[in-house]
C-alpha cells in the first residue's frame, strides 16, 4: 500500500509501462493463493497420515499466530497471555466432552466462545494498561490461570483430563477442521483490518490521544479485538486438545504457546496479514529439520528472533517483498532501454510484481 | 503466629528486593522494561554454581568474579543489542529482550540440563532466632544485602559523577548528549550495574530455592510485581514494594496454602496493575534523587 506512491516517484519515465504489472499483481496473487487453498483441500488425498497430523499442527501454529497477530500487531497489544487462551480452550471442549453429550463441533464451538468470554473478562481488568504493563499483565493473569488449574480438583489438577474415547477422530477430518479454522480466521482478519473497525484499530495503536481526539473510543474497539483474538486461538487449542486426547496444565496453558505465537509473527511480519503464514512456515520448517535436538531448535529460533528484530525488524515477508521489488524494477529498468520488448516486459513485470500482493 | 509470618515475610521481601532492584535501574534509566531479568537473575545463580562446585568456594565469595561477569555480559547486551533499537520503540526493546528470554533458557538446558539444582552452603538449612521466630539465614543474608545495594545504589546516583550523569541520561537523553554525556555508555554501564545487582539476586534465588532452565518466568513477574507497587523504577519504591510484598505472600499463604504463593503474588501483581498502574511510592530513578 505504502510502497507504491515511493516507487512511483522513482520511475517517473515508466510508470505508464508499469501500469499492467500493478492490474497483474493482485490476480496473480489471488491466483497463487487459490492453487493453494485447493492443494490443501484435496491434502487427505496424496498426503500419508504422517503427513497430515504435520499438517494439523502446522495450520494451528498459523491460525494462532494470525489470531495473535490482530491483537499484538494491528492492535499494538503486546499480549504475552496468550496461552490463557489455548489452555482455556483444551480445558473446555474436554470438560464438554466427559460431562455433557452436546456435538462435538458445538463443544469446539464453545471453547472458542469460553475463551472469548474470559478474553473480555481480561480486557475488562487489562485494557487501560498500555505497552509493557499489559504484556506483564497479561502474563501474570495467564500463570495464575497456570497456578490455578494445577491446583483445580474439577479438572484433575496436575494429571490433567483424558478426552472420552468418542471424541477419537480420524486425520482427515481433524486435518480439514484445521484447515477450516485457519481459513476462517485469515479470512475474518483480513477483512477486519481492511474495514472501518481496522482501521479504528490501528489509529490507536499508532497514536491514542490523536485516535480519541478524532473520536474514535479506544475500549470497545480494543475489547472486540482481544475477544476475536481468543475465539480464534481458543478453537486451535480445542482442536489441540482433540488431537492429543490427554490434557494437563503445563503443557495445554504452557507460555511455550505464546511464545511460539510471537516467534512466529515476528519472523513473519508484524501486523500483516501474510507474515504469520510465511512465519509458520519457516519456524515449523527449522522446528522439523531439526527435531532431533530440540534445543538446537529452540535456540535457533530464538536467534533468529534477535536477529531479524536487530537487522529487519518488520519481518521475513515485507523483507522478500522489498527485494522482489527491487528485483522487479531492475528489470523494468533494463527492459526500457529496447522499447521493442513490452509484451516480455509484461511477463517480467508480473514475476517481479508478484511481490505486489503482500499486502493482500 | 501471624506475627512469625510477619517477621518472615518481610526478611523474604529482601530476597525480593535484591532481585527486583535491576529491573528497577534498567526501566528508571533507559525506559526499558527487561523480559530477560529472570534470565539475567537464573544465569547469575547458575554462573555461581559452576565457579562454586569448580573452586568449592562459599557461593557468596563467588559473587566477586559473578557480579562483573554479569556487568560485562550486561553491558555488551545493551551497546550491542538494546542501544541501536531504542529509537525503534518499546516494542521492539520487549521483543529482543524476549529473544535474549528464549535463547538464554535454551542455553541453560544446553549446558546445565533441565533438572532443578541448587546451591548449598554451611547457612543454607540453618536459621537465625528474630524475635522468637526462627528465619532462615539466607533470607537475613538476602535483607541485609538488600539494604547495602538499595544505599549503595542510591550513593552513587546521588553523589559520584557517573551517578549523575546516569540521572542525566535518565531525565532528557538529549540534553545530557548536548552537555558532552556519552549516553550510549551511560546506558551500557546502568545495564550492566542491573545485571551485576541482580547476580546478588540470583545466587540469593540459588541458596534459598531451586532453580531450572524455565524457572525464570516466575522470577520476572516477582520483580515485576515490586517494581511496579513500587512506583516503576523508584529506589525506595523498589525497598518498600520488595518488604510488602514478601510479607503479603508470606501472611496469605498462610491462609490459604502454600501451593497457592504463586497465584497469590500474580493476582496481585494484576490488582496492582489495575487499581495503581503507577504503584505507590517515589518516583524514576532519573526524577528522584
Amino acid at each position: 500500500m505504502k510502497t507504491q506512491p515511493a516507487s512511483s516517484d522513482q520511475l517517473a519515465p515508466s510508470v505508464a509501462r508499469r501500469q499492467p504489472l500493478r492490474h497483474l499483481a493482485p490476480w496473480l496473487g489471488w491466483s497463487v493463493l487459490g492453487v493453494l487453498v485447493l492443494l490443501a483441500a484435496l491434502g487427505p488425498l496424496y498426503l500419508s497420515a504422517f503427513d497430515l497430523v504435520l499438517a494439523f499442527t502446522l495450520f494451528n501454529y498459523m491460525t494462532m499466530a494470525q489470531s495473535w497477530n490482530l491483537l499484538g500487531g494491528y492492535g499494538g497489544q503486546f499480549s504475552l497471555g496468550h496461552s490463557l487462551f489455548v489452555g482455556a480452550g483444551s480445558y473446555t471442549i474436554a470438560v464438554l466432552l466427559l460431562h455433557t453429550g452436546l456435538p462435538l463441533l458445538l463443544d469446539l464451538v464453545l471453547s472458542g466462545l469460553l475463551a472469548a468470554a474470559l478474553a473480555t473478562l481480561a480486557a475488562l481488568l487489562l485494557m487501560r494498561l498500555r505497552e509493557a504493563y499489559f504484556s506483564i499483565g497479561s502474563l501474570g493473569l495467564a500463570m495464575a490461570a497456570l497456578t490455578w488449574m494445577l491446583n483445580w480438583s474439577f479438572t484433575g489438577a496436575t494429571s490433567g483430563l483424558n478426552l472420552p474415547p468418542a471424541a477419537t477422530l480420524d486425520y482427515s477430518t481433524l486435518y480439514y477442521l484445521a484447515l477450516g479454522l485457519l481459513v476462517a480466521t485469515t479470512l475474518t482478519i483480513v477483512l477486519l483490518v481492511r474495514s472501518p473497525f481496522g482501521l479504528r484499530l490501528m489509529a490507536i495503536r499508532d497514536d491514542q490521544e490523536a485516535a480519541a481526539e478524532l473520536g474514535v473510543n479506544s475500549f470497545p474497539v480494543k475489547l472486540v479485538t482481544f475477544a476475536i483474538s481468543a475465539f480464534f486461538v481458543g478453537l486451535a487449542g480445542g482442536l489441540i486438545a482433540l488431537n492429543k486426547l490427554e490434557i494437563e496444565p503445563d503443557s495445554a496453558f504452557s507460555m511455550n504457546w505464546v511464545i511460539t505465537m510471537i516467534i512466529i509473527t515476528i519472523i513473519g511480519g508484524i501486523a500483516t496479514s501474510t507474515g504469520p503464514l510465511v512465519g509458520a512456515v519457516v519456524f515449523f520448517t527449522l522446528q522439523q529439520v531439526l527435531q532431533n535436538s530440540q534445543a538446537l531448535s529452540s535456540l535457533l529460533t530464538g536467534l533468529l528472533l534477535i536477529l531479524i528484530i536487530r537487522l529487519a525488524p518488520e519481518g521475513l515477508w515485507p523483507l522478500a517483498l522489498k527485494l522482489g521489488r527491487r528485483l522487479g524494477e531492475i528489470f523494468v529498468s533494463r527492459f526500457a532501454h529496447s522499447k521493442q520488448a513490452v509484451t516480455a516486459l509484461g511477463a517480467q513485470e508480473a514475476v517481479g510484481g508478484r511481490s505486489r500482493l503482500g499486502e493482500g | 503466629m501471624l506475627f512469625y509470618h510477619l517477621i518472615d515475610g518481610f526478611f523474604l521481601g529482601g530476597l525480593y528486593v535484591t532481585i527486583a532492584l535491576g529491573l528497577t535501574l534498567v526501566f528508571g534509566v533507559m525506559n526499558t522494561v527487561n523480559l530477560a531479568q529472570g534470565e539475567v537473575l537464573i544465569g547469575s545463580a547458575y554462573l555461581t554454581y559452576t565457579l562454586s562446585s569448580l573452586t568449592h568456594l562459599d557461593p557468596l565469595l563467588c559473587l566477586l568474579l559473578v557480579a562483573p561477569i554479569m556487568f560485562v555480559i550486561g553491558y555488551l547486551v545493551q551497546r550491542l543489542l538494546l542501544n541501536p533499537l531504542i529509537p525503534r520503540g518499546q516494542e521492539t526493546l520487549l521483543v529482543a529482550t524476549f529473544g535474549l528470554l528464549l535463547v538464554a533458557e535454551t542455553l541453560f538446558g544446553l549446558i546445565y540440563g533441565n533438572n532443578t539444582l541448587s546451591l548449598s552452603a554451611s547457612y543454607t538449612l540453618t536459621g537465625l532466632n528474630i524475635f522468637g521466630d526462627t528465619v532462615r539465614t539466607v533470607y537475613v543474608i538476602a535483607l541485609v544485602a538488600a539494604l547495602l545495594l538499595v544505599v549503595g545504589t542510591h550513593l552513587l546516583l546521588s553523589y559520584l559523577p557517573l551517578g549523575k550523569a546516569i540521572r542525566a541520561a535518565a531525565e532528557d537523553p538529549g540534553a545530557a548528549a548536548s552537555i558532552g554525556i556519552n549516553v550510549p555508555l551511560v546506558y551500557g554501564i546502568t545495564f550492566g550495574l542491573a545485571a551485576a545487582i541482580s547476580a546478588v539476586g540470583g545466587t540469593l534465588i540459588g541458596l534459598s530455592f531451586g532453580f531450572g532452565p524455565t524457572t525464570g518466568s516466575s522470577w520476572l513477574l516477582r520483580s515485576f510485581t515490586v517494581i511496579v507497587l513500587g512506583g516503576m523504577g523508584s529506589l525506595w519504591g523498589t525497598l518498600l514494594g520488595g518488604l510488602l510484598i514478601g510479607v503479603l505472600e508470606e501472611v496469605a499463604a498462610s491462609i490459604v496454602g502454600p501451593q497457592f504463593r504463586d497465584l497469590i503474588v500474580f493476582a496481585f501483581l494484576v490488582i496492582v496493575l489495575i487499581v495503581r498502574p503507577e504503584g505507590f511510592f517515589g518516583q524514576r530513578v532519573g526524577v528522584a534523587k
